[in-house]
């Protein structure tokens, strides 16, 4: 049975009907591709772009004070976190990403898979109950599986004229503090998410 | 001339028989069309336990009905006893039929819209007759139709079943697999309860990995049906599970079921002449015909199964039911479901498109292409052992990745929220939740002291706590010894537990756990004041009627 020699098939010329059989199937091959992006299309979900994410405005009176737990804003999806010294220079900080001194609002999703991660002060830092990843209040990503630090988003610091003392500006790859020396109000645009910076930290169990 | 006319043979075999041969006639007629070719007396003669007549008329079933065409005729002595194929494909296919009649049940008191679905559970669970049960049932049956799936394969794999010419049914059955572990994991959305919502939101997530990122983007929002899962998703993946993926399913278990038919049921490896396949030589006195003996053991397997689910679906098994979804808080421990721990452990690892796409792609991959990669010939335990041992080698990885998958590994928390967590865990019932709630007696209790509790339960309760607060101390003194912090790896130094039970309600008790530890407040400092340092407390409630009591 096995042994059996397999022929090699014949070829023979292609006839007219069987050139007019392949420019159909060819069609319909075409047809089905377009069908199947269509239903994709439709299938597609419509909702209204960031529902969320209007600009919110917060007082300073409601920041946490310096270098203390940072604060959640449920509506906003973000916690405030409010750096001094002591955040700055936390042992813990890797030198790339070291914060600057003022207030940055960190998007409330781990970056590794959607879930909530919350805010240990045992530990003194924010630890994903998923996958186990862990940030500082800087945001940077120390231990697990997230491979950069967490996004932040866009702020504006104004004065009680309303006019712009300090925003958020991309350095090193991420969004750096703001710096909020005289401002009256915050202006947080939750429409407006930058990414944390690429950060492949070494994988550490247990950390 | 009559104007119309009127046949009725029946009336013509009264006239020339009389009324009772007549009858007897019709129903033997009657029940050979039903049976699409036994009459009376070949049934009986089955079941008085007559050997079959030549030719024998109990194969006509096989070749006219339409049921009996996908069982084969008759199968080989050496396959119908337990080894080799441990009932694990029947199994699978009970299952799935258990599903889709469990899941109708269901489907009439569920509504896929996240207002109504988790009132819908409670009124499942309370109101309706024997909606626990059907819910458990429903439950129990997709966990065993996992473990049997998988187990069917395992052996078929053991057994060389999938080599030439069976390995396009294993093809069949790898497209089964996927079914069944999507089955199941679309199901788990459907509660809406805080498991359901966050498992779901990982795996979405995961899809959201795939690069480059605009398709990941497209197919997040396709599977979430929005920025978040809400009244959109909810009705994608209802609609995923009790529609699209049953009737994959069917199709799939149709091809299968042929291609057993086509290619018989293989025999136990040793039997065989190395490289042949005799499963369609079965020998005359080598058979068992389906009708009586197969059918009738398939019968008793069908009741054993059937009764031994109930059971335990009403004595042991309750499918849990976690809080009300909330996008605002994901539960500490969250998991994937048992079967996708291995997935849940590499991603642990490191990049999520790598460890939660790629890598689960190639084993499943590698899966479907198995037995065009192992084409050895010969079926025989002893000329496979590279291949048996590459096969145990996996499952051992399997394990490795599944514990990785556990919080146990790399998602601990610090300390006091473990302890505290293991008492009122957030993703299943735990022990408190499972006392009984007059043992509830109100009072401040130390953990200390757990053995002056005024009852059993709540010195078992105090007891855990101080257990752990033993475990913590002894952790903090060996990261003292290496000269790390303290509270790191869930160490604590100096902890004591306190648990305090409140009226509050009428019928309602509110339970605070409270540990402080070094640095804190003492002992006697009013507990629980807001910015305190060093102390953690956990408030829950338990009501007289909540029935979080799971088992009898």
């Amino acid at each position: 049975m096995t042994t059996e020699a397999i022929k090699a098939p014949v070829v023979s010329p292609m006839t007219r009907r069987e050139f007019l059989y392949y420019i159909w199937f060819g069609s319909l091959a075409v047809f089905g591709a377009q069908t199947g992006a269509a239903l994709l299309w439709f299938a597609y979900p419509r909702f209204k772009a960031g529902t969320f994410g209007g600009v919110f405005e917060i007082d300073v009176s409601e920041l946490p004070p310096v270098d203390a737990a940072p604060k959640a804003f449920s509506g906003g999806r973000f916690w405030l976190v409010n750096i001094g010294d002591s955040i700055k220079d936390d042992p813990r900080q890797p030198d790339e990403w070291r914060p600057t001194r003022g207030v940055k609002a960190l998007y409330m999703i781990c970056v590794h898979l959607g879930c909530l991660y919350s805010w240990v002060p045992t530990n003194n830092r924010f630890e994903c109950p998923c996958h186990g990843s862990k940030y500082l209040s800087s945001g940077t990503a120390v231990a697990g599986p997230a491979n950069r630090n967490l996004d932040v988003f866009q702020m504006q610091a104004v004065d009680a004229n309303g006019d712009v003392i300090d925003a958020t500006e991309v350095v090193n790859g991420e969004g750096r503090a703001v710096s909020i020396e005289g401002a009256a109000k915050l202006l947080i645009d939750t429409g407006k998410r930058i990414p944390g910076a690429s950060n492949p930290n070494p994988f550490e169990a247990n950390a | 001339m009559a104007i119309w006319k009127f046949h009725s043979p029946f009336l013509d075999e009264v006239k020339s028989k009389g009324l009772g041969p007549a009858l007897l006639f019709k129903t033997n007629e009657v029940v050979e069309r039903i049976t699409a070719g036994l009459d009376i007396e070949d049934i009986r003669s089955m079941l008085r336990g007559d050997p079959a007549p030549k030719p024998n008329p109990r194969v006509r079933p096989h070749a006219d009905g339409f049921w009996l065409h996908m069982r084969p005729t008759y199968y080989h002595n050496l396959t119908v006893g337990v080894y080799p194929t441990f009932r694990m494909g029947w199994l699978s296919t009970y299952f799935f039929a258990f599903e889709i009649i469990t899941g109708l049940f269901l489907m009439v008191f569920y509504t896929p819209s996240p207002l109504v679905a988790y009132e819908n559970m409670l009124n499942i669970l309370s109101n309706v007759p024997f909606g626990r049960l059907m819910r458990d049932l429903h439950k129990l049956g997709a966990e065993m139709m996992v473990i049997v799936v998988c187990l069917h394969m395992l052996r078929t794999f053991i057994t060389g079943s999938y080599k030439k010419p069976r390995q396009f049914t294993w093809f069949t059955g790898v497209i089964l697999l996927l079914v069944t572990l999507v089955l199941s994991f679309s199901g788990y959305l459907l509660p809406w309860d805080q498991l359901a919502l966050w498992a779901v939101t990982i795996g979405a997530s995961m899809v959201e990995a795939i690069q480059p990122q605009a398709v990941g983007d497209f197919v997040n929002l396709l599977v979430r049906g929005g920025p978040q899962f809400n009244e959109g998703g909810l009705l994608r993946w209802y609609l995923l599970h009790v529609l699209l993926l049953p009737i994959i399913g069917i199709v799939f278990t149709g091809v299968h079921y042929y291609k057993v038919v086509l290619h018989g049921h293989g025999l136990p490896p040793e039997v065989e002449p190395v490289g042949e396949d005799t499963a369609k030589r079965t020998p005359v006195d080598q058979r068992t015909y389906f009708m009586p003996d197969i059918l009738t053991r398939e019968l008793l397997l069908f009741c054993v199964v059937t009764a031994g689910m109930v059971f335990a679906a009403t004595f042991f098994y309750h499918a849990p039911l976690e809080p009300h979804a909330d996008p605002l808080v994901t539960p500490l421990h969250t998991t994937a479901p048992w079967y996708f721990l291995w997935i849940q452990g590499m991603l642990k690892i490191g990049d999520k498109f790598f460890w939660g796409l790629i890598a689960p792609g190639i084993a499943f991959g590698i899966l479907f292409v198995l037995p065009y990669l192992e084409v050895g010939p010969s079926r025989r335990y002893g000329d496979r052992r590279v291949g048996l041992s590459l096969g145990l080698f996996a499952i051992a990885v399997l394990a490795i990745l599944s514990y990785m998958g556990t919080p146990r590994y790399a998602v601990l928390s610090s300390a006091d929220q473990e302890i505290v967590a293991e008492l009122i865990p957030q993703t299943h019932p735990g022990p408190f939740r499972q006392s009984n709630w007059q043992d509830f007696v109100v009072g401040e209790y130390a953990s200390a002291e757990a053995h002056s509790a005024p009852n059993a339960t709540l010195t078992r309760l105090l007891e855990q706590m101080e257990e752990g607060l033993h475990h913590a101390e002894a952790v903090a003194a060996e990261n003292e010894r290496a000269g790390r912090a303290p509270s790191s790896g869930a160490g604590l130094k100096d902890g004591e537990g306190f648990m305090i039970i409140e009226d509050w309600q009428t019928g309602l008790k509110r339970v605070t756990f409270r540990i402080i530890w070094e640095g804190g407040p003492g002992a006697d400092a009013t507990p629980c004041t807001a910015g305190n340092k060093n102390e953690f407390c956990q408030t829950t409630y338990i009501h007289r009627d909540s029935n979080y009591r799971q088992g009898p």
